[in-house]
């Protein structure tokens, strides 16, 4: 076998290895990009008596601190027969954030309202529900749809937590948060997105 | 032209480079691949990992002092700090310990609450690494700095320890203390399900077998409960048996003239938010815990509480640290100065369980939403 054989040989081992080490080591890493990972949800939808319920701001509105969000609510029976369903609407406000807090505060309830929807077969319903609750600043503000009992009484429990966890009981009726926006400014750029990436010290600290 | 030489050195590289990845750990079918939620109850533990900046030093001075200075010199406690200067603040106000530290510098805000972090999941075979498992964001991070930064603090750990450990970023929101694990079962939170459906699964179905594909344990999701984390209301201690809190024993503790609603803090027992709840709706939730585990086949033993009317500040005794040594079982229990009847009632309960009692003064953290638990997450038991 000459050198020139030998030097062929070498450098195709050289790039099929390299390739082969750069190839299956990737999804190592790929996984901890939140660009690559599935998209979430893009409109939550409440299923109940087989009629489904979004919610969306009206006009498609932007909502910023200080605005009275208008929402629009479309019901769609899916069924071949009437049906009816009561839900109840709440919009939630998530004030500022003691920098020392394991986790937020309770959310504060800025406005809530009950409905009874009635729907012929395959019919679609749109209402505007007009809040008339000014959105605080710097807050997350979530808007949660819960099924309420034929009684009047909503699922949830006491706790005004986003939604509670009575709503998801597998005997009881289903609740989502349908909508999540913030009032707070967008940030001028990601939080220290030129930060150097962390590293284990140089020096051992061990005492 | 495709001669000989070239094809006999691609087999040849082909061979080098998977062996290379094997040796690595980093084999295709190892890439993702992790084994079970890492159980709270069993073993020893040999790594830790705390996240720290100075403003929170006088919320967790004494926690440090008194948790830190009671391991061992083979425990390893990797530091998480935003920055060189904020490690030797920690180092400043922890004092002399047995164990070692070893920082880790993100250069990026942080909170000190590392146990929601992550969740570890153990490695998938004998040689290969743990996986930080990160939920896909943090809770209101669009109006928190620090909890922006948090969400990137698996990564920055995975980062320093190199193929010690992987991180990985979940497609579920959650919080770590969400879980809680033994060797047995997961039990979940329910406002996990909450924060998932029809946002990242359109079902509990699709979301229960999402989860139990990732932990690799029965996941028993608790469908009522108090809308905080498990860690703070409840504790499995191994062999089937759950500690579950209970605010009527916490109750008894409590001087009759501090039990009532009051919307002065200064006035109110232990300076808890709106006073002390003992309402029914309260103590239905915890029961509803102590039910469920039961269901699922657990021996239940209650433990008080005080949950406060904010929903969120709990004077609570299951936010612990489980250790062994030997035969010996150790439990690392909250106190809080001014609470002596309540720490003396907690503690006989974890005593006539077979626990050896190490204290961990918490006095300056429970206003805070946490405790012990919340503050330090494991990175590896024996």
């Amino acid at each position: 076998m000459k050198t020139k054989d030998i030097l062929t040989i070498a450098t195709a081992a050289l790039a099929t290895a390299t390739l082969t080490i750069a190839f299956h080591a990737s999804p190592l890493v790929s996984g901890n990009d939140p660009a690559l990972l599935s998209p979430t949800i893009a409109k939550p939808k409440l299923a109940a008596n087989g009629i489904e319920v979004t919610l969306s701001p009206a006009n498609g509105r932007v909502f910023k601190a200080g605005d009275q969000p208008d929402f629009e609510l479309r019901s769609v029976n899916t069924l071949n027969q009437p049906s009816a369903v009561s839900i109840s609407v709440a919009l939630f406000a998530l004030g500022p954030v003691s920098r020392l807090s394991r986790t937020p505060v309770m959310p504060s309830v800025l406005w809530q309202q009950q409905l009874d929807l009635t729907l012929g077969p395959n019919e679609t319903k749109l209402l505007t529900l007009a809040t008339r609750a000014k959105l605080p600043a710097n807050s997350s503000i979530s808007v949660s749809l819960l099924q309420v009992s034929h009684a009047g009484k909503a699922t949830a429990a006491a706790n005004p937590g986003i939604v509670s966890a009575a709503s998801f009981r597998p005997d009881g009726q289903p609740g989502i948060v349908a909508l999540r926006f913030s009032t707070a400014p967008p940030p001028a750029s990601p939080a220290n997105a030129d930060a150097p990436t962390a590293q284990a010290a140089v020096i051992a600290a061990s005492r | 032209m495709f001669r000989w030489q070239t094809s006999l050195g691609a087999v040849i590289g082909l061979v080098a480079g998977f062996a290379v990845l094997a040796l690595t750990d980093h084999a295709p079918n190892q890439a993702t691949a992790s084994g079970p939620i890492l159980s709270e109850c069993d073993g020893r533990m040999r790594e830790l990992v705390v996240q720290y900046e100075p403003s929170a030093r006088e919320m967790v001075a004494a926690v440090y002092r008194d948790f830190l200075g009671a391991l061992d010199p083979d425990v390893t406690v990797h530091v998480v700090c935003p920055d060189r200067p904020a490690f030797e603040d920690f180092v400043s106000l922890t004092g002399r310990l047995r164990c070692r530290l070893a920082p880790i510098l993100t250069h990026h805000p942080i909170t000190a609450w590392s146990r929601d972090r992550w969740v570890l999941l153990t490695p998938a075979s004998p040689a290969g690494a743990p996986t930080l498992w990160s939920p896909r964001g943090e809770t209101a991070e669009e109006i928190w700095t620090a909890r922006a930064g948090d969400e990137r603090v698996g990564q920055d750990i995975a980062a320093a320890l190199g193929p010690a450990a992987r991180a990985v970023r979940a497609e579920l929101y959650f919080d770590g203390g969400d879980f809680l694990s033994d060797s047995d079962n997961v039990f979940v939170a329910p406002r996990v399900l909450a924060r998932n459906v029809q946002h990242t699964v359109g079902s509990r179905l699709e979301f229960l077998t999402m989860l139990a594909s990732q932990v690799k344990r029965p996941v028993i999701l608790l469908d009522e409960a108090p809308d905080h984390h498990a860690g703070m209301f409840m504790a499995s201690v191994g062999g089937r048996v759950m500690l579950v809190a209970d605010p009527k024993l916490g109750k008894s503790c409590v001087p009759d003239q501090f039990q009532a609603a009051s919307r002065d803090a200064g006035a109110t027992f232990m300076n808890l938010p709106g006073g002390p709840d003992f309402t029914a709706p309260t103590q239905h939730l915890f029961d509803a815990v102590a039910g469920q585990c039961a269901a699922a086949g657990y021996r239940v033993v209650r433990i008080p509480v005080v949950p406060a009317r904010d929903g969120r500040t709990f004077l609570t005794y299951v936010n612990v640290l489980l250790d062994r040594a030997g035969g010996r079982r150790i439990v690392y229990l909250p106190y809080y100065r001014g609470a002596e009847p309540l720490n003396a009632a907690a503690r006989t309960v974890w005593e006539k369980l077979g626990f050896e009692v190490r204290r961990v003064d918490c006095t300056d953290t429970y206003r805070h939403f946490g405790c012990l638990h919340c503050l330090v997450n494991v990175l590896k038991r024996s």
